[in-house]
């Protein structure tokens, strides 16, 4: 029932000499909604204009829907595939209702109904040319134009970048209606942590080129912890030398640790190398990200 | 009817999972409700409609909630207040951890948070 | 399900509609062809001239803005996915090319009723050929050449040429080099296939205007990307007195020079083809025209200055003498390599000195006259539509001038009276910008918007720097 829809094996991409991508390698289940995080430069952009073919990984391949192409030369795949750039590369001259109009035609199949409901509910006149929108209007009508055909597998990158609250709302109520119609894969990049945390099942984190956090987002959130010790508690070697231990720090005279895999075992562990643990604090995803580059 | 907060530590299946449960123990859902269905509880918080299902899911496998073909998720009539002293003690087992944490964080005597605690008991009973 | 003719169809209209100046202009060429039919029954010569205009507009327009139209579509990263929109978007061009021969056809066949064109024996099914080798060509060699600023600036002479003169003196050009055009157009459109099989970041088709970012616009002085907002003003390495004269030198003297090789190579299969007077003529007039429209994106400084204002010790005043003075040295220098070039031609081939002269006098004028011009445009910010189209209105005039002072190469009077109007014109204009430099609240300039999707005028807008 829920096939693989992507798969990345062991992509490397650079530019100008310096890699950005250095080894990527997961896989994507239809129905899955992945956000993809990163600080800026991490690679993000560059791994969906890689998955999408814009730009040909060094090495690796990157399959879609099975078929394994680093091009996208297969145009029956582009009917399943939508894509919203972090540019919205509209057509200025253009009204949005002709652009639409354009792209449309080259579709099997075009939800325009949707569209129409859609452009109402986010509020994007249509008929105002490209140009004389505002940058708002233009992701708004960037995202809509993606969705017309629906795609079984969308990209998104920093959809939301230049959307007030109100407008992120509705977006994501958007995706979610996707999301609930079924089988549909989402991949999308954004900065704003808070709304991966709501929408997504699943975190990618790219980090010094790599995939450095591939899991279930329920599950990161409660295998990771951060622990507090009272001040002047001993930090003793086993501790740090704990695998799983991200991150330690001091703070004041407390030892601050941060966990990846948090279980009982650990916890019994650390209850014995000190006295009177504080209990495990679980962190928000925005947390994790910023303990995580630390 | 639920609170769920996506930016806390706690994943968001727990949270709706810990306050059915806890609606369901303390009878503001009895037998025979009718939950949200999971479209509409996932557009209404704007969550993963996957999140909502993974809870319905798990609350269903504890025996909580029944689905019934083409009618949204039931409070299950088997659960309705039969749950034992027992188990809805260690229901308030975190919470009194909570409190006594606090209260030694405090630096204040057991008496005076036992009676602070009466007194907060008396309050609610009014 | 829509069929895949609709497809083409509707790139197609894309291409002819996407710029309100060339829906504008198609009704008005299809109006010129009604009038010259209605009048034609009256008048025997409005046939003629009818037919000139309407196969003029016909050819110019869509070579000049269909290429960069297709450029733009195929080198939109959303359309990258769109399904087989390249293969449509392709077709849609062979196909207007097709539309636009099948016009200059009809024009043919309307002038031939006339007697002055009978003598013509032209065959049709060779005409046509021959035509569309060259449309499809020249609408792929332009959007390419949509690229490069200076390229923009040769096309843009291009449908005036059309307009005034004969569609069949083109096509004379045409006959006998057909498989030069042939073998053009099949490398051209090869290239385009080439293209789309690598990945769309690596095609070279990003953005219907780009290439040439950085240094060309900015002046001798170091200013950075205009595309900042002032108070980001960044100063590069790219606007180094260096990069800037070697981008001027690459014009006024490469490419010329590159013309008159090309067409001294075409020599060889016609020897009777160009004759060196002819050359000589070619060289100097392209060499005037590149320097000229060079000094008019020099009007960049006017917009620079007010990110430069930020930074500047000094009043207004110190900063306009500042540029003037920027503004002078350029201008010194070029009449001063226009001197020396025409003293070379002279001392080696003994080119009529008439003409020379002509030439340095055109070198020293018009250049004023187009900065001069170009700045007045920025200082009134007028829109971009508005600012094209007077800037065509110029640079026609200017193309008028040195035509006519060409044809009437005798006539030293009607010379000296041109160069005298240009030098008044480019005087007062100097004293209006003067004026309103003072006092101008800098917001209301206007910078140039880099707009990779837009429109011819956006286009005209930046490849310009006007």
């Amino acid at each position: 029932m829920t096939d693989t829809v992507l798969t990345l094996d062991n992509v490397f991409k650079g530019f100008d000499g310096a890699a950005v991508l250095k080894g990527i390698s997961a896989q994507v289940q239809s129905g899955e909604v992945i956000g993809l995080l990163g600080i800026n430069g991490a690679g993000k952009t560059t791994l969906l204009e890689t998955i999408l073919g814009y730009a040909l990984p060094d090495a690796g391949t990157v399959s879609l829907f099975g078929v394994a192409t680093n091009v996208l030369h297969d145009e029956s795949l582009k009917h399943r595939i939508g894509f919203v750039p972090q540019r919205d590369e509209l057509l200025d001259q253009m009204t949005g209702r002709q652009f639409i109009e354009l792209v449309a035609r080259f579709y099997d199949h075009w939800n325009q109904p949707l569209l129409d409901r859609l452009a109402q509910e986010f509020d994007v006149p249509l008929d105002v040319r490209a140009s004389k929108l505002s940058v708002g209007q233009r992701q708004k009508l960037s995202i809509l134009v993606a969705l017309g055909h629906e795609p079984e597998l969308i990209f998104l990158d920093e959809p939301v970048a230049s959307l007030d609250p109100l407008a992120r709302r509705r977006f994501l109520q958007t995706l979610i209606d996707l999301v609930a119609e079924g089988d549909r894969t989402i991949l999308f990049s954004t900065h704003i942590v808070s709304d991966l945390e709501r929408v997504a099942n699943r975190v990618w984190l790219i980090k010094d080129g790599l995939l450095k956090v591939d899991a279930a987002l329920d599950e990161l959130k409660e295998r990771t912890v951060r622990i507090t010790l009272p001040p002047g508690a001993a930090v003793s070697d086993t501790i740090r030398t704990e695998e799983t231990l991200i991150h330690l720090r001091h703070e004041q005279e407390s030892a601050v640790m941060v966990f990846s895999h948090w279980d009982a075992a650990r916890h019994d562990l650390l209850a014995r190398q000190t006295n009177g643990m504080p209990e495990p604090q679980h962190l928000s995803l925005e947390e994790i990200f910023l303990e995580l580059h630390r | 009817m639920f609170s769920l907060n996506p930016n806390s530590g706690i994943p968001i299946y727990k949270q709706l999972v810990d306050q059915v449960r806890r609606m369901i123990a303390g009878n503001q859902l009895k037998a025979g409700d009718e939950l949200p269905s999971v479209r509409e509880l996932a557009v209404q918080h704007a969550v993963n409609p996957m999140t909502i299902s993974k809870a319905y899911s798990l609350l269903e496998a504890e025996g909580l909630l029944d689905r019934q073909r083409g009618k949204p998720m039931t409070v299950a009539q088997s659960t309705a207040g039969t749950e034992s002293k027992a188990a809805r003690l260690k229901r308030l087992a975190p919470a009194i951890d909570h409190l006594v944490a606090s209260a030694h964080q405090l630096q204040l005597s057991d008496e005076d948070t036992l009676c602070a605690v009466r007194r907060a008991m008396e309050k609610n009973n009014d | 399900m829509t069929n895949r003719f609709g497809r083409t169809l509707a790139m197609l209209w894309f291409y002819l509609t996407w710029m309100p100046l060339m829906r504008y202009t198609a009704a008005i060429a299809l109006l010129a062809l009604a009038v010259t039919l209605l009048l034609g029954l009256a008048v025997d010569s409005v046939w003629y001239l009818g037919s000139m205009v309407a196969s003029g507009i016909a050819l110019g327009l869509p070579l000049m803005t269909c290429g960069a139209a297709f450029r733009q579509v195929v080198g939109n990263m959303r359309i990258a996915l769109v399904p087989k929109a390249h293969w449509h978007a392709a077709l849609g061009l062979l196909l207007l090319a097709a539309i636009t021969v099948a016009w200059l056809l009809a024009c043919y066949l309307l002038s031939g009723q006339l007697e002055h064109a009978a003598e013509r024996t032209l065959d049709p099914l060779a005409f046509t050929l021959r035509s569309f080798l060259f449309v499809s060509s020249g609408m792929l060699l332009f959007q390419w050449l949509a690229q490069y600023r200076a390229g923009y600036y040769f096309w843009l002479v291009f449908p005036l040429y059309n307009v005034f003169a004969p569609v069949l003196h083109i096509d004379d050009h045409l006959r006998g080099n057909e498989p030069v055009w042939a073998l053009l157009t099949v490398g051209l459109w090869a290239a385009f296939l080439f293209a789309m099989r690598r990945p769309a970041r690596r095609r070279g088709l990003a953005g219907a205007m780009a290439g040439f970012s950085g240094g060309m616009a900015c002046g001798w002085f170091e200013f950075g990307s205009i595309t900042k907002a002032p108070g980001t003003l960044m100063r590069g390495v790219a606007d180094s007195t260096a990069n800037r004269l070697a981008y001027w030198l690459v014009f006024t003297l490469g490419m010329p020079l590159l013309v008159v090789a090309l067409f001294t190579l075409a020599k060889l299969f016609r020897p009777e083809a160009f004759s060196v007077p002819q050359l000589v003529s070619v060289f100097l007039l392209m060499n005037l025209y590149m320097g000229a429209v060079i000094a008019a994106s020099n009007c960049e400084w006017a917009i620079r200055t007010r990110l430069l204002w930020l930074r500047y010790p000094g009043t207004r005043a110190d900063l306009w003498r500042y540029l003037e003075t920027n503004i002078l040295w350029f201008l010194v220098t070029m009449a001063v390599f226009s001197l020396l070039i025409a003293t070379l031609i002279h001392l080696t081939i003994g080119f009529a000195p008439r003409l020379l002269v002509m030439y340095v006098v055109c070198g020293l004028i018009l250049p004023a006259l187009l900065t001069y011009t170009a700045i007045t445009f920025r200082m009134w910010a007028l829109p971009p539509l508005r600012q094209a189209v007077a800037l065509i209105a110029v640079i026609g005039a200017v193309t008028a001038t040195m035509v006519t002072a060409l044809m009437y190469r005798d006539n030293s009077a009607l010379l000296l009276a041109i160069a005298g109007a240009a030098t008044l014109v480019a005087v007062l204009l100097r004293l209006r910008v003067a004026h309103r430099f003072r006092r101008i609240d800098w917001c209301a300039i206007r910078p140039i918007r880099f707009n990779r999707n837009g429109g011819l005028a956006g286009g005209f807008s930046w490849t310009t720097g006007i």
